[in-house]
């Protein structure tokens, strides 16, 4: 099952950006490369759900089995992942999480602060529910960021060159941190670089455009 | 709306008596009865601080008393709300107007009575009216020549009077041709506002009348008492030379002209000029109480008399509360009203009423107030013209405009 | 409520939101030909017209509110960009441009008392003389008021041109200026030419549209004129507006005919000025084609009077301003102030006492109105804002429908508007009243708005999406909590604009809905001095009131969350 694109085309006006089939398992984590311009971002944003609609599209995009090409972006339950951890800056850090925490039926506010608590303390972050995010460091943003989409418990996972802003020292940490969750997670996962040791240290299938 | 047909009937009843009669107590009463709540919008110029105020404590007065609400729309000029009325009455609007009560005089009334546009009529069924002794005072039953039929209400008095800094001057001139020498010898101490403003127009009917009288002699106020007709040009000669030979002579060389009386005291105050008048004969006491005029200012009245007229408030035919605006111009007209505006010293309105309506103590109250700085004798205030018809007015104003308002002198 | 409706407005081809325009200005573009009837449908309106023209002076007033508008237009350009050359945000021009904000929030109507309190004859200025000339009586010249109309300039570019400011303020960022004058510096330029022949070009395309409100502006404003304009004859907005009010037969037809005149004296502004744009590129060209300087002195004169010049009249014309507004000050508690006195003699409270007495009324359909105003304001700005979003689309082939309350004189659609409520049987009210304000908000509001809409990182909702937000909770949770700055700006704009407006308020009032502006224009004549100070003072407090929120609302609502007034976005 996993996520599956199948015969994927993308084009504007009469000009093909890329054409593309691929298969992603549970937990494992393929990697696009390619130059500026070939379309990386493209690609994201379609299987996202945000491609501008000046763009053609063609072929089927199945996540375990459902065809998500016509469903808007908040019902796909793909999560996105920046290069910027993008914490909503009018949030605390609790509230950041809450904030794509899926509302089930039966779960009081208590099971979900709980949530939250041990998410917060499984980043050796505990008391930080009301603490402004501006005041975290990069590396802690950067997990908290994590966390919030994996609470959101998406079944896909996309990478936009998510640590191409990162320290070098910090750099390897955060992205053993973020691989490690994934692949725990057991959820398909698409990453864009540029940084051939993000490709390797993935693990997974290299797709060059 | 139950009670605007219960209303139509009861001012069927109260119009339906013949203006002489006497007022019907039993009318009245219900009349105060369908007042109580309505919300009154008086219409009346606004540049009188004092005024302004006074209008403030009528508001509370008929509030505690008959539980009407009344707002004081200060007007700028009162043009604005007659040309208003006109255009909602053109526009089919007969019963929703914006105003209720409007503070008229001359060719505003002339121009509204013409036109149909006043409610009445019904001044002389208040109670209060009674009180102005009409028959004896006929003043109060014409206002610039025009009969006002029960249309309007007086509510107070007023007559043109000079002041000047006595300071700077020992003896004011007493006539137009003394003020055009004084002037002469004064330059830039004197001006006066802008026809049509109320204040400047004032100024030319008086300057008009008296070289008219002192050129063509007495016997030409009949003419003036009757609508304006092919003698314009001829008894308005004197008047248009004495203006071209004292422009120049005039503050700013009468290339600007003031729009208030509020102006005129501001220049006289400030030493700008040395001579001003006013539409009230006790602005100098009221202006030294406020302390815009100087105490050493002194009034004082032209040997051959000054305008004096009454003023009124009258109901527009669209007036939504016409039953809350009758009473309160019959609170206007009494002696508590009365008294309160003449004592004040920053207002020091002069009384519709006679003397002796007041009870001793208010007597003795405004004895006082009359030997204030800056008031004038009674003998000179009595030395009165007659406004001209109103269509002097519009004339001299047209006129006025078409000369001197193009730029050139 | 709002995302869904900017959905239903948002469908491809039906462009609702093009249909929301022009309801939003049927009423003045109506009003526009309304204004006219009058004149039309007379009897005989070539009788009008003639009698439009035989009125006194109706020439000199024409070319009165033409030459307002050009030299006012001209002139704040040139002090403005004059300013910004020889300073280009150094620390003098940071400080200035500081100054220089709360100077809008002064109406239009203030600023103009404070400037005759300063400059008339028996003025602060004349006192000061008087001081050391030993004067005791004041001199009879004509300044405020005079003929030729140099007071109403002076009291509309001391308004203007802290506008224009702040509007250069604004586009600079996005121009790079400081590479544009290094590089025109290495070729030899001086640094004030340099920024003048590097930058200017690119800055003007962007302060086009605002320039020409202010050339529309300044042929039709009323209340400055009233205040400082010439009486023999008044400017053409004037007399319509005397004309419009008198109750004579013939004068409403007068008035329209008048309006068609406005309007054309104020297109004829907006010509000529383009002609002048056209004669201005030319020169430039000619200036950039001579070649660069050689490096000689009289080069480096030029760049010293230029410099000179910049510093100077940009911080004298809020010097002018701001000693006006003292002077109000003191004036509303002088007591015995009697020329050549340059301070009262004694000080009173009575003029605070007897304003406060009337306060409350004015002051409250004050706020009314422009709350009511700017609320209904936002929520239009944000439907049209979040359609475009919705439809990814800039703009809309009609979005410039908004900007036309700034580019047709006021007292032209104005009077139109009052026709037509008059028509409608709607009677004057605070509701009506507010209705002609959101006209005048509007634009201001989109302006602000729509470039924070724009520039808003498009991640934020992409990410918000893929959490699983819904539309309406992206558009409430996120992109209006994420825009709360720029949204509290424009709000407080909107009511500084509302609160300062006379000719709206005083027209589709009918009188009838006095509030700060419409009483302190109503003493301009008639009051004493001191009552005409408080109440421009009164008039003045509110919006600068507003102003300080605006600028102190960000810090305190989001005193714990920095991230939000870093702007990050």
């Amino acid at each position: 099952m996993g996520l599956c694109l199948d015969d994927i085309e993308l084009s504007v006006g009469s000009r093909r950006l890329l054409a593309l089939s691929c298969q992603i398992e549970g937990g494992e984590i393929t990697t696009v490369m390619g130059p500026s311009g070939s379309g990386k971002s493209s690609l994201l944003a379609f299987i996202a759900g945000f491609l501008d609609p000046d763009f053609r599209t063609s072929g089927t995009l199945r996540l375990h089995g459902k065809v998500l090409n016509r469903l808007p972006a908040e019902q796909r339950r793909v999560g996105l992942l920046f290069q910027d951890a993008m914490l909503f800056p009018h949030l605390s850090v609790g509230d950041n999480l809450r904030f794509g925490l899926p509302q089930k039926t039966g779960d009081s506010q208590r099971q979900r602060d709980d949530k939250i608590e041990a998410a917060l303390e499984a980043l050796g972050l505990q008391d930080f529910d009301s603490r402004d995010p501006a005041t975290l460091s990069g590396g802690q943003q950067s997990r908290v960021a994590l966390m919030r989409l994996l609470l959101s418990e998406p079944q896909a996972i996309l990478l936009d060159e998510p640590f191409s802003k990162l320290d070098a020292s910090l750099k390897d940490e955060i992205r053993a941190f973020t691989f490690d969750c994934i692949r725990t997670a057991q959820i398909p996962a698409l990453l864009v670089t540029h940084d051939k040791g993000d490709a390797e240290s993935a693990r997974g299938p290299l797709i060059t455009l | 709306m139950l009670s605007h047909t219960r209303f139509a009937v009861l001012l069927i009843g109260l119009c339906g008596l013949s203006s002489g009669a006497e007022p019907n107590a039993d009318e009245w009463t219900r009349l105060t009865q369908q007042a109580r709540g309505q919300t009154v919008y008086f219409q009346a110029w606004g540049g009188d601080v004092a005024l302004n105020a006074h209008l403030q404590w009528v508001a509370l007065q008929v509030k505690t008393r008959f539980a009407i609400d009344l707002n004081h729309i200060k007007l700028a000029d009162t043009s604005t709300a007659v040309s208003r009325l006109i255009a909602e009455v053109d526009a089919g609007n007969r019963e929703a107007g914006s105003a209720d009560l409007l503070w008229i005089n001359g060719e505003n009334f002339a121009l509204l009575k013409q036109r149909q546009l006043l409610f009445g009529p019904w001044a002389e069924q208040q109670p209060n009216f009674a009180l102005v002794e009409a028959d004896r005072f006929p003043e109060m039953r014409r206002d610039f020549g025009v009969p006002t039929n029960g249309l309007e209400s007086p509510w107070t008095r007023s007559q043109l009077i000079f002041y000047y800094d006595s300071e700077r001057i020992a003896s004011p001139p007493r006539s137009m041709p003394a003020l055009l020498n004084w002037a002469r010898e004064h330059p830039a101490e004197f001006t006066y506002p802008r026809p049509p403003a109320f204040l400047g127009t004032t100024f030319l009917k008086q300057a008009f009348i008296e070289l008219a009288i002192l050129e063509f002699g007495p016997e030409t106020l009949t003419a003036l008492a009757a609508p304006v007709d092919e003698q314009f040009a001829a008894l308005t000669e004197p008047l248009w030379a004495f203006l071209d030979a004292l422009h120049p002579h005039l503050l700013r060389g009468g290339r600007h002209f003031p729009q208030t009386g509020a102006q005129l005291n501001a220049a006289l105050y400030d030493r700008e000029t040395s001579l001003a008048f006013a539409f009230n004969p006790n602005e100098v006491v009221s202006a030294i109480a406020r302390g815009d005029l100087a105490p050493a200012t002194k009034s004082y009245v032209m040997t051959a008399g000054t305008l004096s007229n009454v003023s009124f408030v009258a109901i527009p035919v669209n007036a939504p509360n016409k039953a809350g605006a009758m009473i309160v111009a019959n609170y206007l007209l009494s002696p508590e009203a009365q008294f309160r505006a003449a004592v004040n010293p920053r207002l020091a309105s002069q009384p519709v009423l006679p003397f002796e309506r007041f009870d001793a103590e208010q007597r003795a109250a405004l004895d006082a107030a009359a030997r204030a700085p800056g008031s004038l004798p009674a003998a000179e205030l009595a030395r009165t013209l007659a406004e001209p018809h109103p269509s002097w007015t519009t004339a001299l104003e047209r006129e006025w405009v078409r000369r001197y308002s193009g730029g050139g002198r | 409520m709002i995302p869904r409706l900017a959905r239903a407005l948002s469908f491809r081809n039906l462009s609702l939101r093009d249909l929301l325009l022009l309801a939003l200005t049927a009423p003045l573009l109506a009003g526009s030909v309304l204004a006219f009837l009058p004149a039309l449908s007379a009897e005989s309106s070539r009788q009008v017209f003639s009698d439009l023209l035989d009125a006194p002076g109706i020439v000199s007033s024409a070319l009165l509110s033409l030459s307002a508008a050009l030299a006012t237009a001209a002139a704040s350009l040139s002090i403005v960009l004059l300013f910004l050359a020889a300073t280009q945000g150094n620390r003098v021009g940071r400080v200035v441009a500081k100054l220089t904000a709360p100077i809008l929030a002064v109406p239009h109507a203030a600023a103009a008392l404070g400037l005759a309190l300063l400059l008339a004859p028996s003025g602060f200025l004349s006192r000061g003389i008087a001081l050391i000339a030993g004067w005791d009586t004041p001199p009879d010249y004509l300044f405020v008021n005079h003929p030729n109309g140099a007071a109403l300039i002076l009291g509309l570019i001391v308004k203007e041109a802290p506008f224009l400011l702040l509007v250069c303020l604004a586009a600079l960022p996005n121009l790079d200026a400081p590479r544009r004058v290094a590089l025109a510096r290495s070729l030899g330029y001086a640094p004030a030419k340099a920024w003048l022949l590097t930058v200017t070009p690119a800055l003007y395309r962007q302060i086009r549209l605002p320039l020409f409100a202010v050339l529309v502006f300044a042929s039709s404003t009323v209340d400055v004129a009233l205040v400082l304009g010439p009486s023999l004859p008044p400017t053409l907005s004037v007399r319509i507006l005397d004309w419009f009010t008198a109750p004579t037969l013939g004068a409403r037809e007068l008035a329209a005919a008048a309006a068609m005149l406005q309007l054309a004296v104020s297109l004829i502004s907006l010509a000529i000025w383009i002609g002048v744009e056209t004669l201005a590129r030319t020169l430039y060209l000619y200036a950039i084609r001579r070649g660069a300087p050689q490096r000689i002195h009289h080069s480096h004169y030029t760049n010293l009077t230029l410099n000179g010049l910049g510093r100077m009249l940009l911080p004298t014309a809020l010097l002018v301003t701001g000693g006006g507004l003292l002077g109000l000050g003191v004036a509303s508690i002088a007591g015995d102030w009697r020329y050549p006195l340059v301070l009262p003699a004694d000080w009173t409270a009575g003029h605070w006492i007897a304003a406060q007495q009337n306060l409350f009324v004015p002051a409250r359909n004050a706020l009314t109105i422009a709350l009511g105003a700017v609320v209904a304001g936002m929520v239009i700005t944000l439907l049209l804002l979040e359609s475009q979003n919705r439809q990814k689309r800039h703009d809309g082939r009609l979005i410039w429908l908004l900007y036309l309350p700034l580019l047709i004189p006021q007292v032209v659609f104005l009077s139109g508007m009052v026709f037509m409520a008059e028509w409608l049987g709607l009677s004057p009210s605070v509701f009506l009243v507010a209705c002609g304000h959101l006209l005048f908000v509007l634009p201001y509001l989109y302006l602000t708005l729509s470039g924070a809409y724009a520039n808003l990182d498009p991640r934020w909702e992409a990410l918000a999406a893929t959490l699983g937000a819904s539309r309406s909770r992206r558009f409430w949770r996120v992109r209006l909590p994420l825009l709360s700055v720029p949204l509290i700006t424009a709000a407080m704009l909107g009511l500084v604009i509302s609160l300062s407006l006379y000719l709206p308020t005083q027209l589709l009032g009918a009188g009838r809905v006095p509030t700060l502006t419409t009483e302190a224009i109503a003493l301009v004549s008639a009051g004493s001095r001191g009552a005409v100070g408080t109440w421009a003072l009164l008039q003045t407090a509110l919006p600068t009131l507003c102003f300080m929120l605006a600028l102190l609302a960000p810090n305190l609502f989001w005193k714990r969350r920095k991230g939000m007034t870093r702007g990050i976005q």
